[in-house]
């Protein structure tokens, strides 16, 4: 129970500075963007939180503090797992009785499902309200109309499923890279192998699996 | 041939060398035996610039090569030939190509008849052959320090430098490669510097031995002198060496 | 809480003296064109599967999406228009540049740190060789030319992954999806997304690089080095993404003004 906590702090925390970073330039992107396509469409800004809003809780936020904490945690887990096996640590804990996947895998796995839930609802926020005051800055809306406006298309329900995706995506890493940590090879080239995979494979199942979510959520409204 | 004076080295606050002054004559096979973390590799890195020292001189042949830059070294890596820890032979290459890959850059002129003749040679100087177009991943361990050695004197060093050249490899290797060093040196008339711990090997083939503790020099001396060395350490060291011996 | 800031700060100036360096060795004792062409066909190789699939759903995803929007305003024949808009100058770009990074960054700081710690590079040295030319130089702009162009190449996949949900999910048959990508998708968001995938490949090229050259420390320095580019790079890419649409728009704005 310690260790998970331990973990939650490792996944949760100490990711938590990069991603509302990230997320912050990404909501100022797609303020940008999605004006640049407004204007184009239908010639003024009027949809911009809107529609905003809406790419960054579809889309945006899940899926890119999903990938950054594939970067950051997957790859870290890989390599400490990696280098467990290599220097046989896996196999000291075994002779002393315990189960390494109870051990080593189950704090990680459960940790990261509620970091990575709780992850996206802090990302999608961040976002939200840094698109609100770029949009405030760039574009002269009140929050006031930019929530008015975001209300229209988005609902309560968007960030349910934001938050649902994130703990899918949380669910994807651990497996991963856990698996690929425990067949490490031994040697430098072994661990360098083993955390590149790990990050490829969480990646592009995160692409894949978002997309299966996608579908799969646009029957709900 | 190589010289230290006064050669000082810090990684940030921890000072791994604290004023190392001696000399290798030409020709001699000079050991540095310490325990593990006391600035042996450091050292040796120092001489062919792969590090730079805080302070103090090191020569080599007469030139200073302590403050020189990457093109400027290029002469002096020309004369010395180092054979480091792990085998470090380049994986995407095969054999062939590793022992080739310092010919072709101190020797353009060669024909490639002439750089396989001479690839050849080197390898059965470390008695090696029909390796040649296997990749380092597909030989032996022992087998891949071998090769590393082919390469080192391929180009012909006068300097032979070695980063522990037997840790890590069994008995019977060990002996191979102790063997192949001395026999190597000699062939060649090099001089040579072997950083390593064992001094049973060190007292069978160095002409000098020096012990290093703590980033200073404790003791130096010719085997014979070393083995009447009060110094504890240089006892502890002799101890393993003299009961592998007795029990020989 | 100032010690972190620092240390990133550190990084990203070392990554530049670093580049500085690999430029300035590209200027002065160029690589031969076989070893960039190598490594531009390893890296390919290597990941063009990686790329056309994420591609493929990158594009699908956002047709996705958008058909919900497009069919509430009963503009459902823009959907091809908008959604690959959207996929070219932005999200595809990302999303791809991320995957990227995984794949040929990761692995690259894999393999130079592997060579790092088993000491090759110092052997390198040794013989006689500069490293950053013989082995440096030619995986960067081995990578800076490919993933360039897998870049590219994943941008066109997302159009038939979003041609293919558009059809499947939407009911808009190819035809007319296509139809409306020039209405909406301009040369200049073209040009705005293939810049966006020069600057990613640049910023990917030299993270790797300096990440795995600089590693320290055994088997664990190549797992740390992987991790750091992988967290570097992305960030480097999210940054830059906004960097890139803000000089785009100004452009953009400055083009409009002028006509």
């Amino acid at each position: 129970m310690k260790d998970i906590f331990v973990q939650l702090e490792f996944v949760t925390w100490q990711s938590l500075p990069v991603i509302l970073f990230c997320v912050c330039f990404a909501a100022v992107v797609t303020i940008i963007e999605s004006s640049f396509h407004m204007k184009l469409v239908v010639q003024n800004d009027a949809l911009v939180p809107g529609f905003a809003a809406l790419l960054i809780l579809r889309e945006l936020g899940a899926v890119v503090s999903a990938l950054l904490l594939t970067s950051r945690v997957g790859a870290g887990l890989a390599a400490e797992v990696g280098s467990m096996k290599i220097t046989e640590q896996i196999e000291a804990l075994k002779m002393l009785g315990i189960d390494p996947v109870r051990f080593l895998v189950v704090p990680r796995f459960v940790a990261c499902v509620i970091g990575g839930f709780l992850l996206s609802l802090i990302a999608n926020l961040v976002c939200l309200y840094c698109a609100m005051l770029v949009s405030e800055a760039k574009l002269s809306y009140s929050s006031g109309a930019f929530i008015t406006s975001m209300r229209a298309f988005v609902t309560f329900q968007d960030l349910v499923f934001a938050c649902l995706k994130g703990a899918c995506f949380g669910a994807v890493i651990p497996l991963v890279s856990c698996y690929f940590g425990f067949r490490c090879k031994s040697g430098a080239e072994g661990v360098g192998l083993a955390t590149t995979n790990s990050v490829v494979v969480s990646s592009v199942l995160i692409i894949v699996l978002d997309f299966v979510l996608t579908f799969l959520f646009s029957h709900f409204y | 041939m190589i010289t230290f004076r006064d050669v000082h080295k810090q990684f940030g606050e921890r000072e791994v060398l604290k004023g190392i002054t001696f000399e290798v004559p030409e020709g001699q096979i000079l050991f540095i035996l310490g325990t593990s973390g006391t600035g042996k590799s450091v050292l040796l890195k120092n001489i062919v610039g792969l590090m730079q020292p805080t302070s103090g001189q090191i020569l080599v042949d007469g030139t200073d090569v302590t403050r020189l830059s990457e093109e400027e070294l290029f002469p002096v890596r020309r004369k010395c030939g180092m054979v480091f820890q792990h085998p470090a032979l380049f994986d995407s290459l095969t054999i062939f190509e590793n022992v080739a890959f310092g010919l072709r850059k101190h020797y353009p002129e060669y024909s490639a008849a002439q750089l396989a003749e001479r690839v050849r040679e080197c390898l059965s100087l470390v008695y090696l052959s029909g390796v040649e177009d296997k990749k380092p991943q597909a030989i032996s361990y022992g087998m891949q320090k071998r090769v590393s050695l082919a390469r080192t004197v391929a180009v012909n060093p006068r300097i032979l430098l070695f980063d522990e050249p037997t840790t890590g490899l069994d008995p019977v290797t060990t002996r191979a490669i102790n063997d192949l060093i001395l026999e190597l040196s000699r062939k060649l008339k090099t001089t040579s510097l072997v950083v390593s711990h064992d001094m049973q090997c060190a007292l069978d083939i160095a002409d000098q031995i020096i012990v290093l503790d703590m980033g200073e020099i404790v003791a130096r001396g010719t085997p014979e002198e070393l083995r009447k060395n009060p110094h504890p350490l240089v006892r502890d060291f002799l101890k393993e060496a003299l009961d592998a011996e007795t029990a020989s | 809480m100032l010690k972190p800031l620092l240390n990133v700060i550190d990084d990203i100036g070392e990554c530049l003296i670093f580049l500085r360096l690999i430029l300035r060795t590209a200027y002065r004792s160029p690589c031969t064109w076989e070893s960039i062409c190598e490594q531009t066909w390893k890296v390919s190789v290597q990941s063009t599967p990686t790329t056309a699939l994420a591609g493929f759903f990158v594009g699908a995803i956002m047709t996705v999406q958008f058909t919900m929007q497009t069919k509430a305003f009963g503009a459902l024949g823009y959907l091809g228009g908008l959604s690959t808009s959207a996929t070219v100058r932005e999200v595809g770009p990302l999303l791809i540049a991320f995957l990227l990074s995984g794949k040929v960054g990761a692995y690259t700081s894999a393999e130079l740190g592997t060579m790092r710690v088993t000491e090759q590079i110092d052997a390198i040295r040794c013989l006689g060789a500069n490293p950053i030319q013989e082995i440096i130089l030619p995986r960067f702009l081995g990578i800076v030319i490919s993933s360039f162009f897998l870049l590219a190449a994943g941008l066109i996949m997302s159009i038939f992954g979003g041609m293919l949900m558009g059809s499947v999910f939407s009911g808009i048959n190819p035809e007319e999806y296509v139809r409306h990508i020039p209405t909406i998708v301009t040369q200049f968001s073209i040009g705005n997304g293939l810049f966006k995938c020069l600057v990613f490949a640049l910023i990917l090229a030299s993270v790797c690089t300096y990440k795995g050259y600089s590693a320290t420390g055994g088997a664990k320095g190549v797992g740390r080095a992987v991790v750091g580019t992988a967290v570097m790079t992305m960030v480097g890419i999210v940054v830059f993404d906004w960097f890139t649409s803000l000089l785009s728009e100004t452009a953009l704005n400055l083009f409009r003004e002028g006509v």
